[in-house]
């Protein structure tokens, strides 16, 4: 039980943290404003996890414009995806512990 | 942390991936103006058929019969065609204005799965329109095109489903001699308009993306 856990990434201590990669693995990028609605969480909460997972290099950030809009974009890394394939496993493999 | 958790863990993954790969910028526009020219369309099908008959048979004799198939085709057709490019064309409108992406995988994936219904039923229009059974094709029509719905319902907003189902429901009365075109108008016309305008209600567009998982 205690290498399971020790198998889970610290980085997804957190639902939002565990939603925004989930959203990410699933699309090829998603910019911020839907990812808030997503979530459903304040700008500044939303902000510093993404800043947190952006430490990690499990994802990037692409900063465009549309139009005169200044748009940012999220996009999940090679290791990203990996790590959070792993920890999903993890996660699987804990429910089945007994 | 105990096992209950890492159940949530797994289910808050598992909704956030299917609520990120919907497409919920579906405008109400895009159920009103198709609803409108089906509506439209009808009318003028039905005008066409009275005049070129009279007592159930067509004045001019074949030509006349030939003349009133490429009419109607023709008709089919452009409603087809307007409705196709004003609904897409208000729902990639509200994509930019929600500052959504307009052409994702996810957009590609739902209108392949939308289409494939379509094209069967299609197929099978065309077979039955070259048998001459007429009074098949309504049913035809709204059945598969309700099948699309339901298909779709599952890359776009839920409710889709219901109007799926009502257009399914349409196609059995659509078979009575004489049911066909007041079945069309109910399910192409009215119940588009009746959709669309629902998705303005704020009640009713909050629950919506209720539906969705938004």
């Amino acid at each position: 039980m205690k290498d399971l856990i020790g198998a889970l990434d610290k980085t997804f201590d957190n639902r939002i943290r565990l939603g925004i990669m989930a959203a990410l693995s699933v699309n090829e990028s998603i910019d911020f404003n839907t990812l808030k609605t997503l979530m459903d969480v304040t700008d500044g909460n939303l902000a510093s996890h993404l800043k947190g997972l952006e430490a990690a290099a499990y994802i990037i950030v692409q900063k465009t414009f549309v139009g005169r809009k200044p748009m940012t974009r999220y996009k999940i890394t090679k290791p990203g995806r990996k790590a959070f394939e792993t920890h999903i496993t993890a996660l699987e493999k804990l429910i089945r512990f007994k | 942390m105990n096992k209950n958790q890492y159940s949530e863990d797994l289910a808050h993954i598992r909704s956030m991936m299917e609520r990120s790969s919907r497409f919920i910028s579906l405008s109400g526009w895009a159920g009103i103006l198709p609803g409108i020219f089906a509506l439209a369309g009808l009318a003028l099908a039905v005008r066409f058929i009275q005049t070129s008959t009279s007592n159930g048979m067509y004045e001019d004799g074949i030509h006349g019969e030939i003349q009133l198939m490429n009419r109607l085709g023709l008709i089919a057709f452009g409603v087809l065609a307007l409705s196709v490019f004003s609904s897409w064309y208000m729902c990639m409108r509200k994509a930019r204005m929600e500052n959504q992406a307009t052409w994702t995988p996810a957009i590609r994936n739902m209108l392949l799965h939308f289409c494939i219904p379509l094209v069967a039923g299609a197929i099978i229009a065309a077979w039955v329109t070259d048998r001459e059974q007429w009074s098949l094709i309504a049913p035809i029509l709204l059945s598969f095109y309700g099948l699309a719905l339901i298909q779709v319902s599952q890359f776009t907003l839920k409710s889709i489903f219901w109007l799926g189902l009502i257009e399914i429901a349409l196609s059995l009365p659509a078979g009575v001699n004489g049911w066909g075109i007041p079945a069309l108008a109910i399910g192409f016309g009215f119940a588009h308009i009746v959709y669309g305008v629902m998705q303005f209600a704020p009640k009713s567009a909050k629950g919506d993306s209720f539906e969705a998982g938004l």
